[in-house]
């Protein structure tokens, strides 16, 4: 297996994954400076680690099991100092592109706005397509608990997901 | 409930969890995959994330400058107790006085303008003391080059702030405050070991904020009011940026970000 940390292989895995670990940092932290500074510190374990993946799957699972835990992190810290906590109010707002259709602005603050805890199932399953019993080995998580946290998400998202047709 | 029913609801939860499978419908994973794909990252970001996890990663790779910085944040915070006693009453006083200082000038007739050096010139040259340095150890500069010619430091205001103003306290503390999306902030250099924010208040919370760079975020509480700074070192000076009216902390961590 090449040595990711190798400055060769790394560039290839940063121009492989650098979007889809912004986007799921983003869809954490809400703003585009603390997802950029996430998504640096999710590439700096692997640059600095000695990790070897099978393929670009296990790539794909690592790194989104890796952000999804450092932002979890980064929000809880943010949490337990117990000012000005980024609840509704201190978050910033997610701001979607002006041409797009109020139902997709919809969709998208709906899938932004689930609790964290249920968001790494999401990308999971609804991004990249695992079955739930993957994401529960992935997550370490008993495979009843992923599905139900999959309907939890599902019924967060279920009135917006109606009304929009892609 | 008898051990046949527990057999009966678990039996019926399986059932239940193997359908969500099938209940989730190509089109909402679509519609989902679509809007996190319309997270679009800002300008330049790949290769600024690239630049910066190159530099995180060469910083974890030195233990002792992590040490060193880890050192300075444990000495400072050591300091800290002591010297918020003494700032509970030294900087209201040093506050109230400021405000007569700045009353009098307004009452004299002096507008503000009146007070920046524009030239760059140095409070302890005396032409320049003439008029320029108040009582009150606050003199303000037209610029960070002047400030710097005078201190010896160096602080900018990030890109695209407002309302700047640059400013000496005594001879060892240099200032810009300015405004970001409507919201004041200070930050404060000074090659001092103690406390020089001028901030004062029941420390209630503090935490690391950016392990690389050694910064701690604190928080304190004043009459019912919550505000933060962030203090950290470079080289042989400490910094310390402040936010009192409420920005948050994704605002003062933004504006960090943009001043460290």
């Amino acid at each position: 297996m090449p040595d990711i940390s190798a400055n060769a292989e790394f560039e290839a895995f940063y121009e492989r994954h650098w979007q889809y670990v912004y986007r799921l940092c983003f869809s954490y932290m809400h703003s585009e400076a603390d997802a950029e500074d996430c998504a640096e510190d999710v590439f700096v374990k692997v640059l600095t680690g000695s990790f070897t993946f099978t393929d670009e799957t296990h790539e794909r699972k690592w790194l989104c099991v890796t952000a999804s835990n450092l932002c979890k992190d980064r929000l809880g810290s943010y949490g337990r100092r117990n000012v000005d906590s980024l609840d509704a109010e201190d978050a910033p707002e997610v701001t979607a592109p002006e041409d797009v259709e109020e139902d997709f602005v919809d969709v998208r603050e709906a899938v932004l706005s689930l609790p964290p805890k249920l968001k790494d199932v999401v990308w999971m399953y609804y991004y990249d397509g695992y079955p739930t019993d993957e994401i529960a080995a992935a997550l370490g998580r008993p495979p009843s608990t992923v599905r139900n946290q999959l309907r939890d998400a599902r019924k967060k998202l279920e009135k917006t997901l109606r009304n929009y047709k892609p | 409930m008898s051990h046949e029913g527990m057999h009966m609801n678990d039996n019926t939860k399986d059932k239940i969890h193997t359908e969500i499978d099938t209940e989730i419908t190509a089109e909402e994973r679509a519609a989902v995959q679509e809007t996190l794909d319309s997270i679009e990252p800002a300008e330049g970001a790949k290769e600024r994330m690239y630049a910066n996890i190159l530099r995180k990663a060469s910083a974890q790779e030195t233990p002792i400058q992590e040490a060193a910085a880890n050192a300075s944040v444990n000495r400072k915070r050591s300091g800290k107790v002591t010297l918020l006693r003494l700032t509970r009453w030294a900087l209201p006083v040093a506050a109230c006085l400021v405000l007569l200082i700045v009353g009098a000038i307004k009452l004299s007739g002096h507008k503000p303008s009146d007070i920046i050096d524009t030239q760059g010139g140095d409070p302890t040259d005396s032409a320049f003391a003439g008029g320029a340095q108040q009582p009150s150890g606050i003199t303000e500069y037209g610029s960070s080059e002047a400030l710097k010619k005078a201190t010896g430091l160096e602080v900018l205001a990030p890109q695209g702030s407002e309302e700047v103003l640059y400013c000496s306290v005594g001879t060892d503390i240099a200032e810009v405050s300015f405004t970001v999306s409507g919201k004041q902030y200070t930050l404060r250099a000074s090659k001092r070991d103690d406390d020089f924010s001028g901030l004062y208040g029941e420390e209630i919370n503090h935490t690391v904020a950016d392990k690389e760079n050694g910064a701690v975020l604190t928080a304190l509480r004043d009459e019912g009011v919550t505000f933060n700074k962030i203090e950290w070192k470079a080289g042989d000076t400490n910094y310390v940026l402040m936010n009192t009216d409420g920005a948050g902390l994704n605002g003062i961590m933004a504006v960090y970000k943009m001043v460290k």
